[in-house]
């Protein structure tokens, strides 16, 4: 394990200081502030999605699930089209970054509390219920989404277009600084039950036998999920997909049921691979692609193989 | 001691136990028999509070079921399900640490460990302490959940089908097991049993159930009779007893 972190640990130091510095001119102020600002908002993200994988899928006892399939992401965009369409693209909304920012993730937060309010309060716990709802709900903000673009004018529609993926097109001084105390103040919170979530892998039954309260445990870590994964979409777009591999990655490495091993190998894998796409986003593809385009295509290469091996191993 | 009194429970409008009253004894092996369905594992579900009866009430120690915290219900009662499946990295000595959890809050004592030490060579597990759960057999698997139930070293123990995936010579030890826990550290033992055979001749006293009743329930010598079994599983018997031995036989 100490091994496996030194080497994670040298490999994130050598990406993050080529990313740095690679192709630099020092005296160029504005270039190092946004380079330290993209980087400081992928490492936020990279938090936000290793933790609420990892702990979505202890939860949902499902190692192919991701947070993401709750809606979030499509309530985003959708949210961000009804804007565009009440308001307009001369708006408050969309000139201002922090408003944007804030407007989003309180719109995420909220969808995910009265789902979670509605959820617990019908006591059917079974997670699987929940996701089916968020499921069919993120289909409908889709689709939704789908048919108000038929209506946007042409020159507006460029603002969608840029909602859809994700990018660091849309990250700011004030919008990064909201991001690190709130991220910091729900991983502080939330890493105090880390002993019990080792627990919670045992399922309900066993936790509550061993005096673990599964119930109060699950609803305390999935809104402190919904808060870390509105803050990161509306940081930089859609971008939770990446989670699956990362966390599959993280378990075959670490090998073991324990928390702050698996969540901290899968936050120095998401790091490097965000970091990494980002670079050769910046200097080899010259911009002409998205973040998520790219994460994605690596990701679902690996989910496929994923899916192959489990099948095989099946019979 | 546990007294249950006229409890019921249904789920989704299927009524599954009614109007049980049961006065079970401290330090003893207490089987659970009946056939399928009878209500056998939501009664033991009910004794460990892993669901709330509709009525009725269960009373632990003079105390009420619902009025003991988690935290102190974890050191009074253990429970053993009946299918135990997981896709996690865990090993058996691992799992058999978390049994300690609810002494230790995780940080383990000397005396945790030499209770999970304990177990683990009472189950005859130490040659694969260090094996994923998910690359052990069936029984072993068995015999592991079993240690981490004993490592929890609360005064009532609940085993829905222990047997299960054992085979003859591990069925035996583990109700040797249950004996050992009994007499040797008057722990009371409850388990749902399917085998007849082990349940007459292993157990104090013996609750048969049948659609969500109480059939019978009394010292085993007292209710292993042919009629009683016969009522019970809708089967013919024929008891054959010697003074060591009772075999209820079904076969043919």
């Amino acid at each position: 394990m100490k091994k496996l972190l030194f080497i994670l640990l040298t490999l994130l130091v050598v990406i993050v200081l080529t990313f740095l510095s690679y192709d630099i001119d020092f005296s160029n102020k504005f270039v190092v502030a946004g380079r330290v600002e993209r980087l400081v908002a992928l490492i936020l993200v990279s938090i936000s999605i290793s933790y609420s994988t990892v702990v979505f899928q202890t939860i949902s006892d499902n190692k192919i699930l991701t947070p993401s399939l709750m809606g979030y992401e499509y309530l985003y965009v959708f949210s961000q089209v009804l804007l565009l369409l009440i308001f307009g693209g001369n708006s408050l909304f969309f000139r201002s970054k922090e408003l944007s920012f804030i407007f989003a993730s309180s719109i995420m937060i909220v969808y995910s509390l009265i789902l979670y309010r509605v959820f617990f309060k019908r006591n059917k716990k079974n997670v699987y219920f929940i996701l089916l709802i968020g499921l069919v709900l993120g289909i409908f903000f889709n689709t939704s989404t789908q048919f108000l673009q038929m209506i946007i004018n042409p020159n507006e529609f460029g603002y969608i277009q840029g909602a859809m993926f994700s990018s660091l097109s849309r990250i700011s001084i004030k919008t990064i600084s909201i991001a690190v105390v709130t991220i910091l103040i729900v991983i502080v919170y939330l890493s105090r039950f880390f002993k019990f979530l080792d627990i919670l892998v045992l399922g309900r039954e066993y936790s509550l036998g061993l005096g673990v309260d599964y119930d109060k445990i699950a609803r305390n870590q999935l809104i402190g999920i919904s808060v870390l994964i509105a803050i990161s979409t509306a940081l930089i777009g859609p971008i939770t997909f990446i989670g699956v591999f990362i966390s599959n990655i993280s378990y075959r490495l670490t090998n073991t049921y324990l928390h702050h091993r698996t969540i901290t190998v899968a936050f120095f894998i998401t790091a490097m691979s965000m970091l990494a796409a980002q670079f050769v986003i910046e200097h080899i593809l010259n911009y002409r692609h998205s973040l998520g385009v790219l994460i994605n295509l690596a990701g679902g290469l690996y989910f496929i193989l994923l899916i192959l091996r489990t099948l095989r191993t099946k019979k | 001691m546990i007294n249950i009194n006229s409890l019921s429970k249904s789920y989704a409008g299927i009524p599954i136990l009614h109007d049980i009253n049961l006065e079970i004894p401290k330090g003893k092996v207490i089987s659970l028999i009946g056939p399928n369905g009878a209500g056998k594992s939501t009664l033991l579900v009910l004794v460990a509070r892993l669901a709330k009866a509709d009525n009725g009430s269960i009373i632990l120690d003079s105390k009420k079921l619902s009025n003991y915290s988690l935290d102190q219900l974890s050191r009074k009662i253990s429970f053993l399900r009946q299918q135990n499946v997981f896709d996690v990295k865990i090993t058996i000595k691992e799992l058999v640490d978390f049994g300690r959890f609810p002494h230790s809050k995780g940080q383990l004592t000397i005396q945790d460990n030499m209770k999970i030490e304990e177990s683990i060579n009472k189950m005859n597990l130490q040659d694969i302490k260090h094996a994923y759960i998910d690359q052990v057999s069936g029984g072993q698997l068995q015999r592991a959940f079993l240690a981490m139930v004993m490592a929890q070293d609360t005064e009532y123990i609940l085993l829905d089908e222990p047997l299960n995936n054992l085979d003859m010579k591990h069925s035996v030890e583990i109700m040797n097991t249950t004996r050992f826990l009994a007499d040797e550290y008057g722990k009371t033992v409850i388990t749902v049993v399917h085998d007849i055979n082990f349940a007459a001749n292993y157990s104090d006293y013996i609750i048969a159930m049948k659609n969500g009743r109480v059939f019978f329930y009394g010292s085993n010598k007292s209710v292993i009779t042919e009629k009683n079994l016969k009522e019970l599983f809708d089967i013919e018997f024929k008891i054959i007893q010697d003074d060591k031995v009772i075999i209820c036989n079904y076969y043919k």
